[in-house]
């Protein structure tokens, strides 16, 4: 039946047990005599990418599945489509291929699915001219009549199509406040691919279960024109029903007190762009997503990450599979194994190694490479320090965001793309107003999960003001920077843009590829930038080679802080059981704290004292002549016991660049040729640097689209 | 029992490494014991004696295998003495043969220096600027680098001159939030001349029981004319123009917070001021005034900016 999954077939093509489920094969003898042929001297070339330090990502090296000849593989399973990531680009791609009539396993080396998808804000930019644009044009509700606030935009700012959403997001004229220029290394032809599946895209996550509130501004780097932004809800009620999109308040959380498996971070109020009592963030689309997915007959293999894509030949044929390695995580308090909200269509697998065959093709939705310190040290040789993660990271695992899509794509000849827009704006590498956790981009709160493996919220700062009541010191407790200025971030293009984003114009009133848009004199009008992530990877007297380590950073205080600006520095928004939080009676018990319960912290904090007794004397002078504080806001000696000391993160966010793919999502090698049945999507490719999920959704919706075109 | 051995004799490398090498009177040391026996030489059953400078004593451990003939005791804790200086204690090897005796195999030096507990003293809730003359308070507190407890001590201040201009008795309470930081509370007459003056807290030495070592700390004391102006500030959110409740105001040395109804007010001499007015999730204003008489100064602040839409749903 068309759709129905297929056992996996032996060497003579006959099929073993038929049903509907894909089927385990014993491998063990077959793995016992795999030949170790080339594999050495690849698998050398390519451990550079292997972590570095404790909690960076680990990448597996198996190297053996391409030394074995492809036709000698006994494979564990096979589908029609594998898709490698089960979040934003790989559940989009699942649903789509299976659609299309096709059997479809996903393989996520997390426990659960939904990808950073699923802790994420939610906020989808797509439009020209998509139904969400259309819908809200017309001033309708949503078919369950959640939405009952007005739109919030006028038909103008609603009114778009697909060769203007083409042009903005290939327009070189738009520049940030940073003056660079975000859209001018978008590949132009993914970019129309994009445009002209941005509506589709969107009426299939609607078409899944996403409810979308009202449309709000837009994405970074999504256009600056027009209104395109808008994030997925579900309305309070007294059952979880997907179908119904409705959710209990337990399962949507409760803000600064309680999270759920269901979401990681508690749903926030979404009233002011739907209705009373809905609530909304990434995992309502998410979960959406994946509930119709599993509806739909989509299979889950959990606990396995992607290590390696099979192709016909090491640099050439068909990619007929991947081979996956077993990941499983276990709470670190319990040792408890993990497991995923919803088990319908999972695949239960604990072997070590397993391979899955994909008739048509293998989608790469793995994900970026934030997570690994030596992949994304090609763009900052200074984050090449393990000590900072990758947002989501408590989420998905010492595993997620480790380039492992990449890597594997590098390896059967694929090549890369859209490298240098990671650089290009500053949601990549930045530092977060939030101290005391290492998951620092995000406020998870107990109740998922993953909580016991970060086992704090974080102290969520008010604002950038909030930096006046500490100092930010450095691995050997000196200062580096006017605190202040540590968490600034330039204005980003995104609608309406204006003067403050960079643009002279603002959203209807800005006028694509116009030269006025970038002349020097307006660049020198509005000009903005701050380097505080810069200076806070700055080498110091604790820096030694060969990569001269930064080290951790550090928020210094005392209590008269947390009581003049209220902060929560309770559990579970601190923890001392962590190394992200300390607290001691004196200073010099906090800098031997700090050396002896932080991870990272490989150096003693020898300058903490003299270091705050500086910035007392600066207080008390009212100037502060190393970092210019208090020409722009108050400054408060750090004396009243006891004292504290919370981490400072930089933490990589979005990832930019990755295998370079077509207009049709598929893979393309060193000369241009699309290596046939590798499609990937989202953050393991240089598709373009929209921030947010779109960029995801359609490049999986592309690639969904054209698997079920395969031969 | 230890009995002497008619076997050859075994060399064994023995070594003891003591941590920290410097420990306050009284305080645990530990120490890690590692053995190295000859290639070859299959033995299991080792154990280590510490003795002090007079032969007692004062811990047994045995030996565990880690990996071919390597033997470690890693955790064995011991009080270091109350007397201050350099202490030498001495680390046994003993080898358990099969038929049930003993021998020593090996010994070596355990050396470590014992000093009186340190003072760490810390000065807090002073006033950032004293009117001349004025009576104005503090809060002193110390801690013991060992946390031991201090209540009932004794703390003295002394002005530039070395003159004793006060002093206090730490409480029987710690500092709240803190586990071993005693404290006083101590009030006293700001000098008469205007200017920075630097005074210093001291508590001193003790040698009964356990020896402490005297601790001072400097400190400044900012003496101010007396005010003649008052200055109040409004602070509002410039788009709604609501109060800001608890606003950090600075005119340096001045400073104070709004209260529910945004407003602060603070005593100041005449002259120029920069005035800092600053509200959690704001900007922060800077302006310059001159203060001549009682005046009034609003200050409409404006929220920070949201640079990351996506932040409408992430907190």
């Amino acid at each position: 039946l068309p759709g129905q999954f297929v056992a996996a077939r032996d060497r003579s093509g006959c099929v073993k047990g038929g049903n509907d489920l894909a089927k385990k094969q014993d491998i063990e003898k077959n793995e016992a005599k795999l030949p170790d042929q080339t594999a050495v001297s690849r698998r050398d070339f390519f451990k550079t990418g292997a972590a570095a330090g404790v909690g960076a990502a680990v990448l597996s090296v198996p190297g053996e599945a391409t030394a074995q000849s492809a036709q000698d593989i006994q494979w564990d399973y096979e589908a029609d489509v594998v898709v490698c990531g089960g979040g934003a680009s790989g559940l989009i791609c699942a649903i789509r291929a299976r659609d299309a009539g096709l059997s479809v396993i996903i393989v996520d080396q997390n426990f659960d699915a939904g990808g950073k998808m699923l802790h994420s804000g939610g906020q989808t930019s797509l439009g020209g001219g998509d139904p969400l644009q259309l819908r809200d044009i017309a001033g309708d509700s949503d078919p369950e009549g959640f939405i009952t606030v007005p739109p919030i935009h006028t038909p103008e700012e609603l009114t778009d199509d697909i060769e203007r959403l083409f042009i903005e997001w290939t327009d070189w004229s738009v520049i940030d406040a940073a003056a660079q220029a975000p859209y001018r290394y978008n590949e132009r032809e993914i970019q129309r691919a994009m445009a002209e599946n941005a509506p589709a895209a969107r009426q299939l996550m609607m078409d899944n279960y996403v409810r979308f509130a009202r449309i709000r501004g837009s994405n970074p780097n999504s256009g600056i024109s027009r209104a395109r932004q808008a994030g997925p809800f579900l309305k309070l009620g007294d059952t979880t029903d997907i179908k119904a999109g409705t959710i209990t308040r337990e399962d949507a959380g409760t803000l600064l007190v309680s999270a759920s498996h269901f979401a990681p971070i508690p749903l926030n109020d979404t009233s002011d762009v739907a209705g009373p009592d809905t609530v909304g963030a990434g995992a309502c689309m998410a979960r959406c997503l994946e509930f119709s997915a599993r509806e739909k007959g989509v299979q889950f293999i959990f606990n396995r990450h992607m290590d390696e894509i099979i192709r016909e030949q090491p640099l050439s044929g068909r990619v007929i599979g991947i081979r996956g390695s077993y990941s499983p995580r276990q709470d670190p308090d319990t040792g408890a194994q993990l497991t995923s909200l919803w088990s319908n269509g999972n695949i239960e697998e604990t072997r070590e190694t397993i391979t899955v065959r994909a008739n048509k093709g293998v989608m790469v939705g793995t994900g970026g490479h934030s997570g690994n310190p030596q992949f994304r040290s090609m763009f900052y040789p200074a984050m090449r320090e393990p000590a900072f993660p990758a947002s989501t990271w408590a989420v998905l695992g010492p595993r997620g965001q480790d380039a492992s899509g990449i890597i594997a794509g590098i390896r059967v000849g694929a090549t890369l793309s859209g490298m240098q827009q990671n650089p290009g704006i500053p949601i990549t590498y930045h530092i977060p107003q939030r101290l005391a956790t290492r998951d620092a981009y995000s406020g998870e709160l107990p109740g998922h999960p993953t909580f016991s493996s970060r086992k704090s919220t974080g102290i969520a700062l008010l604002g950038t003001n909030s930096y006046e009541h500490l100092i930010a010191v450095n691995q050997v407790g000196k200062r580096f920077y006017n605190e202040i200025n540590l968490t600034k971030r330039v204005g980003l293009s995104w609608f309406p843009g204006g003067p403050t984003s960079g643009t002279p114009k603002s959203g209807l009133e800005h006028v694509p590829l116009d030269w006025r848009n970038c002349e020097p004199g307006w660049v020198r009008q509005m000009y903005d930038r701050y380097s505080g992530v810069d200076a806070a990877l700055a080498m110091n007297e604790g820096s030694t080679a060969p990569d001269y380590y930064s080290g951790p950073l550090w928020a210094i205080f005392d209590s008269a802080a947390v009581e003049r600006d209220g902060w929560n520095i309770d559990p579970p928004f601190t923890s001392l059981e962590n190394g992200y939080f300390f607290v001691a009676d004196t200073i010099e018990e906090l800098a031997a704290q700090i050396e002896k319960g932080h991870e990272f912290q490989r150096v003693p904090l020898t300058h903490l004292v003299e270091t705050v007794e500086k910035w007392n004397a600066a207080a008390a002078a009212g100037t502060d002549e190393e970092f210019g504080r208090g020409e722009d806001a108050p400054m408060h000696a750090i004396d009243t016991p006891p004292f504290y000391a919370a981490s400072i993160m930089v933490v990589w966010h979005d990832s930019y660049g990755g295998l370079r793919t077509n207009g049709k999502s598929q893979v393309l090698d060193m000369v241009g040729e699309v290596i046939p049945g590798l499609y990937a999507g989202g953050e393991a490719t240089g598709s373009g640097n929209q921030h947010g999920l779109a960029r995801a959704h359609v490049t999986g919706y592309i690639a969904g689209t054209n698997l079920a075109q395969e031969a | 029992m230890v009995a002497d051995s008619d076997k050859t004799p075994v060399h064994y490398t023995f070594t003891v490494e003591v941590s920290p090498p410097e420990v306050d009177a009284g305080a645990e040391i530990v120490l890690e014991c590692r053995v190295a026996c000859p290639p070859g030489l299959d033995q299991s059953d080792l154990s280590v004696s510490i003795r002090d400078v007079d032969g007692a004593e004062l811990a047994v451990a045995e030996l565990r295998q880690i990996d071919g003939g390597t033997f470690i005791a890693n955790e064995i804790l011991l009080k270091a003495p109350l007397s201050v200086g350099e202490h030498i204690f001495r680390a046994v090897l003993i080898v358990h043969e099969e038929d049930g005796t003993s021998y020593e195999a090996s010994s070596t030096e355990v050396a470590f220096a014992v000093k009186a507990h340190a003072m760490r003293l810390n000065v807090w809730a002073l006033p950032t600027a004293i009117a001349a003359g004025d009576r104005f308070t503090l809060k002193a507190g110390i801690k013991c680098s060992a946390g031991c407890k201090l209540a009932g001590k004794e703390l003295s201040i002394f002005d530039g001159d070395g003159i004793q201009v006060g002093c206090g008795t730490l409480l029987d309470e710690v500092w709240p939030g803190t586990s071993a930081l005693y404290f006083t509370e101590m009030e006293g007459n700001a000098p008469l001349t205007v200017g920075k003056h630097k005074w210093e807290v001291r508590i001193s030495a003790w040698g009964s029981g356990t020896p402490h070592a005297a601790g001072a700390l400097t400190f400044d004391v900012n003496v101010v004319d007396p005010p003649d102006c008052e200055v109040t500030v409004e602070a509002l959110d410039a788009g709604t123009q609501t109060p800001i409740e608890r606003a950090r105001i600075v005119m340096h040395p001045y400073r104070a917070l709004t209260g529910e109804n945004g407003v602060a007010t603070l005593k100041v001499s005449k002259g120029n001021y920069k005035l800092l007015v600053s509200g959690s999730k704001y900007i922060a204003s800077t302006k310059t005034i001159e203060v001549k008489d009682d005046i009034t100064v609003r200050a409409e602040l404006t929220l920070e900016p949201i640079v990351d839409p996506a932040s409408y749903y992430t907190f």
